[in-house]
């Protein structure tokens, strides 16, 4: 299942000198190569938490990266998966405050969107709104959103598509940009 | 934040480059499934993109490996091992960024990209002040350098070196200031104290004037002008400009974090200038202060010696005396301390929750075991420790809540299984996008925001306004210039006599550089014979004219926050960043190493207990109708047993996190012991001389 996520070990042969280098200066530098006898000065201590918690923070997104791979196995596994993203066009001013989603008549999520996760959204930050299971076949998706355009105004706008769901993962974007008449937003729903 | 934007944005964004040039090509364009496959990368990265924009790193990283697991990222992309590489950089795992930096930065890399990545990292090191990483890192930077962080590469290479003790090294990088103009006090103020080191003073000195005056309501640089001043002070003692030195000393805030040193330094100045009793005026000030400050504590046996020098031996006897009292007082206090550190049972007051969180201001410094850790207390090294001991803590009832959680999966993927722990669907109310979001759900409320409330904030006023350095507050600290001093009236019949001149009559060391406090300052007198003052009078005349600056604080400064410099990006790197950015506006690097470690794990500590809840969500949806996936069983018992075993690393974490502590606590308090017997030595040998003066009188 799992492959080589970028090939740092075949380049690791041929860095290793500079490698070793680096590992040196980190750990021998600040005086971790002690003499059995002596005890650890406080910066050799600070290294050592420093270096114990890089290993617990590798080992949580190790066992993170586990459970999301089970989820999407055991609850929406690739074939039978959709998967919808919201993302904004380049400048475009409009401020997302909530969507909803629903398929096939049914409200599968809400979001209502921090300002935190809005900002990102401005910044190119692409939102992973829904994972879930969807059985091939014809399916009709609705999309509700609200927010506030560029005239300072609340908005509030609904699309439904119908999209026909094949034999492997679906993923659906919906795009939210500014009209062409610079205020009015308009969002469009993109299969991928 | 916003700092950090540009530079991620553009290495996501660059990955992107290669697609984007596939949908311009007419080939791609003429089948769909590449224009497919094209978006749906950048989605990917987008969403990476999302978290990392939230500073959850966990999340980008955790959701990038898996869509390359997945095959969904172009096969072995150095783009996406760089991406990657940099956000753990930002994560905090440098280490792990190091070994990738070196396995991916090769010749093939573009100079700015390769470049970026060598700053983020060498600036990761030092902040955690491994110093000679730092400057290998350096050492890889070659060619272009990107235009927005020119400034600070500079500023960082240069701070890397005074740290290094290059500091002629130092200055001369610091001659021509290429950065941005926010940044530009902290270089010339670096430039000063690089050259006060070489003993050029005076280059040294028009440096440090370019800050010393500088005008701004921000406390970092209310400290920087500070530092700049008593720099400054110390250099015009060194020339004998001593009417500028006290000029400098006077431009110091009566409140902030080494006002203590330049009102010493202010009464040496007078000192030297002849003017003893003008130089009681600071010093009876600062007696006057808390003892838990050393500077405090010198100053009751300059006090005496000054009224020794004149004449009033009576004075001078009442206070040797009461010197000796508050040495031994302090003394007795502080083998208590130490003995109170070594049982452990102060390292837990010192790491306790509330005293770093909740409760009233000073309460931990306040308490007997803990008043000499005031300045520890209010570092920012100590916060982190104490905030990342905390989210440990945290993390261990996520990872027993982990523990269950995976119980009741396992019992649930067993035929006949706990029928309990199943449910058919996910309840619609459920937020599938933060289920499947690859961490803790990102927002104000997610826990990231930096806890603002503290306690165990030392009672003395200038490890207040410290405090409120380290944490940014930016508290308003009007700037107030020591008081003209009066002169005071001699006792009668006294007779003022010209101090003759001393290796230390209140001028620093020849050798002193400004540096921070040494180890063991004592030790670093030279003998009574060189700080002999009239009439063969021996006084003792401790660190008192050392214009250094207070505790372990260095001379040099860095920012915590270093803003990019995006206004001066060229032409060139403008249109390179159309190519690969997205939105508009985001045009910075993001700041490696600024984000304390405390908030680094307390974003571990939430993304550990999403990941469990996850588990318990995962039990609940299971259902015997979900498609059969090989081995469950033997992945949920694998998954248990990492989560076992990572409940002991965690302890381990905990343990030397104490350890570490521990081991803080005990350096300040034996460094102020030895300081302390010092002065309890010198005080009781100057109290028997003054008491054989008056009996021969």
């Amino acid at each position: 299942m799992k492959r080589s996520l970028y090939p740092v070990r075949r380049f690791l042969n041929a860095s290793l000198q500079s490698v070793v280098s680096m590992l040196f200066i980190v750990m021998t530098g600040n005086g971790l190569a002690l003499a059995s006898d002596d005890k650890p000065s406080t910066r050799d201590r600070f290294t050592q938490v420093d270096r114990e918690i890089q290993a617990v923070k590798q080992e949580v997104l190790e066992i993170n990266r586990e459970i999301l791979l089970l989820e999407e196995q055991l609850l929406y596994p690739h074939g039978q998966q959709l998967v919808v993203f919201v993302s904004l066009s380049n400048n475009s001013a409009v401020n997302v405050n909530s969507i909803s989603l629903e398929v096939d008549g049914q409200v599968v999520n809400q979001h209502v969107y921090t300002r935190s996760e809005a900002a990102s959204l401005h910044k190119g930050g692409i939102h992973r709104l829904y994972a879930g299971r969807l059985h091939d076949g014809a399916h009709a998706v609705d999309v509700s959103l609200s927010g506030m355009g560029t005239d300072g105004q609340q908005f509030v706008r609904r699309q439904s598509v119908k999209i026909v769901k094949g034999s492997g993962r679906k993923v659906m974007e919906l795009n939210i940009a500014t009209g062409d008449n610079g205020t009015e937003p308009q969002f469009s729903i993109h299969e991928w | 934040m916003p700092d950090r934007l540009p530079e991620f944005a553009r290495t996501i964004f660059r990955c992107s480059m290669l697609w984007v040039l596939m949908l311009l090509n007419p080939m791609a364009l003429a089948d769909p499934r590449e224009n497919e496959s094209g978006r749906l990368q950048e989605l990917l990265y987008g969403e990476a993109l999302f978290h990392f924009h939230q500073q959850d790193y966990f999340s980008a990283i955790t959701r990038l490996q898996l869509a390359d697991e997945q095959g969904m990222l172009p096969p072995s992309s150095t783009d996406t091992g760089i991406l990657l590489a940099r956000l753990k950089l930002a994560y905090g795992l440098d280490i792990d960024a190091a070994f990738d930096f070196h396995a991916l930065l090769n010749e093939n890399v573009p100079d700015t990209v390769r470049n970026r990545a060598w700053y983020e990292l060498a600036k990761a090191f030092f902040h955690k002040g491994y110093s000679e990483a730092a400057e290998e890192a350096l050492d890889h930077i070659r060619g272009e350098i990107p235009q927005d962080i020119r400034g600070d590469h500079q500023l960082l290479h240069a701070t890397v070196l005074l740290a290094l003790n290059r500091n002629r090294q130092a200055a001369q990088l610091l001659e021509q200031w290429k950065g941005a103009p926010e940044l530009a006090d902290y270089a010339h103020y670096n430039r000063g104290i690089a050259l006060m080191r070489t003993g050029d003073y005076a280059n040294a000195i028009k440096s440090l004037e370019r800050v010393a005056d500088l005008q701004s309501e921000e406390e970092a640089l209310l400290a920087l002008r500070d530092k700049a001043n008593l720099s400054l002070a110390y250099v015009f003692a060194q020339s004998g400009s001593l009417e500028q030195a006290q000029a400098r000393l006077e431009k110091v805030r009566l409140q902030g974090p080494i006002t203590n040193r330049a009102l010493q330094a202010l009464g040496w100045v007078a000192h030297k200038q002849g003017r003893s009793e003008a130089a009681l005026v600071p010093w009876m000030e600062l007696r006057g202060r808390s003892p838990t400050d050393p500077t405090v504590l010198e100053t009751l046996l300059v006090v005496p010696s000054v009224y020794r020098e004149l004449d009033s031996l009576q004075v001078a006897t009442r206070d040797y005396e009461a010197a000796v009292a508050t040495f031994s007082d302090e003394l007795r206090s502080l083998n208590d301390s130490l003995e109170s550190v070594r049982r452990g049972s102060t390292v837990s007051l010192l790491l306790q929750k509330d005293a770093a969180l909740g409760g009233s201001p000073g309460q931990a410094s306040a308490r007997p075991e803990t008043r000499y850790f005031g300045r520890l207390l209010a570092s920012r090294n100590f916060q982190e420790t104490r905030q990342g001991y905390s989210h440990l803590q945290s993390m261990l009832q996520d990872i027993d809540k982990g523990l269950d959680n995976i119980d009741k999966l396992a019992r649930a993927v067993q035929p006949g299984g706990d029928p309990d722990s199943r449910s058919t669907a996910i309840p619609p109310s459920m937020s599938a996008a933060q289920e499947s979001s690859g961490g803790p759900a990102a927002g104000e409320g997610r826990g990231r925001a930096r806890d603002k409330g503290h306690t165990g904030l030392p009672a003395d006023p200038e490890w207040e306004v410290e405090w409120e350095r380290r944490e940014g507050q930016q508290a308003e600290h009007p700037s107030r210039g020591i008081p003209s001093l009066p002169e005071i009236e001699l006792p009668e019949g006294s007779v003022l006599e010209g101090l003759p001149e001393s290796g230390f009559a209140g001028l620093p060391e020849p050798e002193f550089t400004g540096l921070p406090g040494e180890p063991e300052p004592t030790a670093l007198l030279q003998g009574p014979e060189d700080i002999g003052l009239p009439g063969s009078q021996i006084v003792w005349l401790p660190e008192a004219g050392r214009f250094q600056m207070p505790g372990n604080d260095p001379d040099y400064a860095y920012p915590d926050a270093v803003a990019f410099d995006a206004s001066r990006a060229r032409q060139a790197d403008r249109r390179q960043r159309m190519r690969l950015i997205s939105a508009p506006g985001v045009e910075a690097g993001f700041n490696p190493g600024a984000e304390p470690v405390g908030e680094a794990l307390q974003e571990l500590a939430a993304a550990l207990g999403s990941a469990t809840d996850r588990v318990a969500r995962l039990s609940r949806a299971f259902d015997a109708e979900s498609p059969g996936v090989d081995g469950l069983e033997g992945r949920i018992a694998a998954l248990r047993e990492r989560i076992l075993r990572l409940r002991g690393r965690v302890n381990n974490a905990i343990a030397l996190n104490e350890g570490y502590t521990q081991a803080l606590a005990l350096d300040e308090l034996k460094h102020r012991r030895h300081q302390l017997e010092g002065l309890l030595e010198q005080a009781n040998l100057e109290l028997a001389k003054t008491y054989d003066q008056a009996s021969d009188n």
